[in-house]
């Protein structure tokens, strides 16, 4: 909303609700009636009918994910409807978060979000108004990448599109916000293989006092990408949730899918747990203040990371930075600040922008409109939920996107 | 990140005849569109906003635990920002003080559900304003497009504070008891809509620091404008400024009597698509 929306340009000024802000200059030269509709303050969102509708996209948390094009600039973005109905709270307050945290960052990596639109309804249908959240469009999601047996990205590619996650990762917690919802499908990636790190729906501000313990939801994070604590009921959680999610999505890059789909959530433990070994005070010697911890029964394991993951990666820093994401006590986490210091980032060979393997794809990649993977056709696909104070839960359906 | 934010782009403005001829300007647009017989005059109109910023700040001060001021900025904020592009005789100051607490909680992260929120509110009233809070909403966000990012000045407040404190060995406490006291007058005038929150807390502080005999200025070019010759003499006459505001502002507000005659004169002027107990009103906002 606040933004230039074609960095390119180097015109901080301009406003940004507007259309013709989203025109990029490759497609035509930047002309006086251009910049003067660039600078024309217009009052109120915008109809949503400045943007012409093409393909629905994906299925998010609280609403339908379109591609459009503006309809006088022909600028691809990605329209997010708010859901409205059975709202009995009103405006979701995820949606709200997401808005508001959207236009309170701005980092290469993080999806842009250029306006928020509007629909009226008519005379003639009693639906409500909508609220559309417009961003930048991206040609492909990560977990559509992956799942399509034509793309094989090579070592340095790897190394740039997982270091430029960690740069979105860094901004966002030295911001104090927590994404919280941290899967391949929320890391979109441009046909120039730009990582934007997608879907703020879940994410919020963290308090940065330690006054007292927070007591936010646990519920978070689709469960395959939760972090152990989450997992025993913490509340009071932080910022290495999220790098326990850049793990598992590291480790995905190789194997190709999630490394630990569970059922539910004991499940989902039985799996770290033979992954990462056990759970126990002498390994995470906090883990007993957490409410589940004394409740579940879990079997004496070793860690086999390094050793089950060293096959299919094969390189050894990559590894070694895996090993030190998916490690059980949050503290002892590695944060993403000391994650882009590793060296996997140093190592021969260097990183390599992906664009040269993305270049030749034909088609978008979206999870959603590519082939499916096995996994997608379970019946308990996981979903992550939250279930805050607000209840807003109401209406979430499954999400594929 | 202030300096990008549609906070400073769309939301501050030169001088105060420019807010004045944004809200005179909303005014007329809406009293030509519908014409009540007897409309509530634009004096009127402001005396009321007044009114009721004020009692937003009360409103937002029952609820426990206590709301952060923060929020109760945010809310304030959205408020005055929405008669800068709308009339009382269709938004009414009432309706909005509801719609924008609740937002801003919502925004702001107070997390409350509907029910909480109404809550503190007499029982009979309860589900007139729910309803009101609700079918608002959509409303309320188009006409601040959106934008719901607003910038306090309690931030940089406490920042200076610490500053002071940790930089100058100032003794701060009754400081900041006082600051915040003024903080909470000052925010109710349109300070808001000309200075970015630093000045405003920077403001807060120098006329605290004046009324408590220290001296702020020896820190204030040591520590904040040791760099710009001309920032200190800057600096003092925006402060002046923002309290000559205050000492405008302080003598306009509505004994009890008198804001009500203005409610009830806009009851009957108000536009009826706009009222929550108009069986138009849902309708019609539902159209946004």
């Amino acid at each position: 909303m606040c933004a230039n929306a074609n960095p390119d340009t180097h015109n901080q000024d301009y406003n940004p609700s507007h259309s013709s802000s989203f025109h990029s200059q490759k497609d035509s030269p930047y002309s006086a009636l251009q910049q003067y509709t660039d600078n024309y303050e217009y009052p109120y969102c915008q109809d949503i009918n400045k943007y012409d509708k093409q393909l629905k996209i994906g299925q998010g948390t609280f609403g339908e994910v379109f591609y459009a094009k503006c309809r006088r600039t022909h600028r691809a973005v990605a329209l997010k409807k708010v859901k409205m109905e059975y709202e009995k709270e009103g405006f979701p307050i995820t949606a709200l978060r997401e808005i508001r945290i959207l236009q309170l960052l701005r980092h290469e990596n993080v999806v842009r979000l250029y306006e928020i639109c509007r629909s009226k309804s008519t005379l003639y249908n009693r639906e409500r108004g909508s609220i559309y959240m417009v961003f930048e469009f991206c040609e492909h999601d990560l977990a559509g990448l992956l799942s399509n047996p034509e793309v094989k990205f090579p070592l340095e590619e790897i190394k740039d599109i997982i270091r430029q996650l960690f740069r979105a990762i860094s901004y966002l917690h030295s911001n104090n916000v927590l994404h919280r919802d941290m899967k391949a499908s929320n890391i979109f990636i441009t046909r120039e293989g730009k990582l934007k790190l997608g879907d703020f729906g879940l994410a919020r501000a963290i308090a940065t006092s330690k006054m007292q313990p927070a007591k936010y939801t646990n519920r978070v994070v689709t469960l395959w990408y939760r972090a152990p604590e989450l997992l025993l009921g913490d509340r009071n959680y932080s910022f290495p949730i999220d790098l326990w999610g850049v793990g598992c999505i590291m480790a995905e890059m190789w194997i190709r899918s999630p490394i630990l789909q569970g059922t539910i959530e004991t499940h989902q433990l039985t799996l770290i747990s033979c992954l990462c070994g056990s759970i126990n005070t002498r390994v995470w010697p906090d883990v007993e203040k957490l409410e589940l911890f004394s409740k579940i029964v879990l079997k004496d394991e070793t860690r086999k990371v390094v050793e089950r993951l060293t096959p299919k990666v094969g390189n050894r820093y990559a590894v070694d930075l895996i090993d030190k994401l998916l490690v059980l006590d949050p503290s002892k986490r590695i944060t993403s600040n000391a994650a882009l210091e590793h060296e996997f980032f140093t190592s021969e060979p260097l990183p390599i922008s992906a664009e040269r393997t993305l270049r030749h794809l034909p088609d978008n990649c979206f999870e959603m409109t590519a082939p499916q993977r096995p996994r997608l056709g379970v019946s308990h696909a996981p979903k992550p939920r939250e279930t805050s104070q607000m209840g807003v839960s109401a209406g979430m359906g499954d999400r594929l996107y | 990140m202030f300096n990008e934010s549609t906070h400073k782009k769309h939301w501050l403005f030169p001088d105060l005849a420019h807010i004045d001829k944004l809200r005179k300007e909303a005014y007329d647009k809406h009293i030509e569109t519908y014409t009540p017989l007897n409309p509530i005059t634009y004096e009127e109109q402001s005396l009321l906003i007044r009114h009721y910023s004020k009692e937003l700040i009360k409103f937002c001060s029952v609820y426990n635990p206590p709301v952060p001021p923060g929020t109760i900025y945010t809310a304030l904020t959205y408020f005055n920002r929405i008669y800068l592009r709308e009339a009382s005789i269709q938004l009414q100051p009432r309706d909005m003080m509801f719609s924008c607490a609740y937002l801003a909680f919502k925004v702001d992260e107070y997390n409350l559900s509907i029910d909480q929120f109404l809550k503190v509110l007499p029982k009979e009233m309860q589900s007139l304003v729910g309803h009101t809070v609700i079918s608002f909403e959509l409303t309320v966000m188009s006409a601040l497009n959106c934008e719901l990012a607003v910038y306090s000045p309690y931030r940089p407040l406490h920042g200076l504070l610490t500053d002071m404190k940790v930089r100058h060995s100032e003794e701060v406490e009754l400081l900041k008891d006082k600051s915040e006291k003024y903080l909470s007058l000052s925010i109710l005038t349109d300070v808001i809509f000309l200075y970015p929150p630093s000045q405003i807390a920077l403001c807060a502080i120098y006329i605290s620091c004046e009324d408590l005999g220290i001296d702020i200025e020896q820190y204030m070019t040591e520590c904040l404008f040791s760099d710009q010759p001309d920032g200190m003499k800057q600096a003092i006459k925006i402060v002046r400024t923002q309290d000559e505001i205050l000492k405008q502002h302080n003598n306009k507000y509505l004994g009890d009597s008198e804001w009500k005659i203005i409610e009830e004169k806009l009851g009957k002027c108000r536009n009826p698509e706009f009222d929550p107990r108009d069986p138009n009103f849902t309708f019609r906002n539902k159209q946004i």
